[in-house]
């Protein structure tokens, strides 16, 4: 059955199933670095990682929004993003027969997707780009 | 930390200038916002009398956090400044729906900051459950609130449920988005 991608209007939820979501292209739309530090530190700790946020957007209409936080880890050889956190984004996630995965499963899933794209490259060069001065 | 919770009419006018005084520290110095202000007072048409305020105070006083609460069934900021953000969706325009604006926790006095510059860590989250209590008090279902995506790690950190309304826009090269809070 090919359910189709419906936006309600009273909750903003773009309600898809995983494989929908999975078809759909994203598109990098901005990325940045914390710059007052990182957000969780406990009372008294020195942050000493660089992290940041990267906002996506898919193809398309309705049109879907995730963004997430980042941590970079370096040595002496390369640089490199990695997930840090959930997922925040306007989507509920559907089972085959339409029925909301709710809020927990749906996270679950999204940071599954994250972690199954290439976006490091997209996001590094642009936080390159945008604090090269 | 103190909270004091009310409508324009029902707070005196010198907590209504020390929050006034407050939000520009914050959002006009602070922040750097483009904001009509005055006399260091920072104001603008939603802070009407029937506008819904929360704020906190120090033990000394100080006012260290501060929110805005309005009915969608009246304008308010999102409906009438930034309906972009809401992608073409309908702008919610009911009593149970209020919006959450000028929303910040900055301690002037000696606090320790977050990552995101108006949230101090420790003010922030009690001061927004205050804010989503009082407004459920007032028939509030959901809220909803333009703000900066840094808002979603302090809203995880503090066990709120909310998601987007739909994708940030770049605004002052900011990404910023409207944002549905669950009440309930």
């Amino acid at each position: 059955m090919d359910n189709t991608i419906s936006c309600e209007t009273a909750t903003g939820y773009i309600r898809l199933s995983y494989a929908q979501l999975q078809d759909i292209r994203l598109i990098h739309l901005i990325s940045g670095v914390d710059e007052n530090g990182p957000a969780a530190c406990a009372d008294g700790a020195v942050p000493t990682a660089i992290t940041g946020y990267t906002e996506w957007v898919g193809e398309g209409s309705p049109v879907v929004s995730i963004g997430w936080d980042w941590q970079m880890l370096a040595d002496h050889s390369q640089v490199q993003l990695i997930r840090v956190g959930g997922a925040s984004s306007n989507i509920m996630l559907q089972s085959a027969g339409q029925t909301d995965l709710g809020h927990t499963k749906t996270a679950f899933l999204l940071e599954t997707l994250i972690d199954s794209l290439l976006w490091q490259p997209a996001t590094l060069e642009y936080v390159s780009v945008r604090y090269k001065n | 930390m103190n909270v004091i919770a009310g409508k324009t009419g029902a707070l005196s006018e010198e907590l209504l200038t020390s929050v006034a005084q407050y939000r520009h520290k914050v959002f006009v110095e602070m922040l750097g916002w483009d904001l009509k202000c005055s006399a260091g007072l920072e104001l603008d048409q939603f802070d009407r009398p029937d506008t819904l305020y929360v704020v906190a105070k120090d033990e000394q006083g100080h006012v260290n956090g501060c929110a805005r609460l309005l009915p969608t069934s009246k304008p308010y900021l999102l409906g009438e400044v930034f309906p972009e953000l809401m992608q073409g969706q309908p702008i919610p325009c009911t009593p149970d729906v209020w919006e959450l604006s000028r929303f910040a926790s900055v301690d002037f006095n000696g606090g320790k900051s977050s990552a995101l510059a108006q949230f101090s860590s420790g003010v922030a989250a009690q001061l927004l459950r205050e804010a989503i209590a009082i407004a459920k008090t007032h028939g509030a279902k959901r809220l909803i609130t333009v703000s900066p995506i840094g808002i979603e790690r302090l809203l995880r950190h503090t066990g709120v449920r909310a998601h987007r309304a739909g994708p940030p826009m770049i605004i002052n090269g900011h990404p910023i988005f409207a944002c549905w809070i669950d009440v309930e």
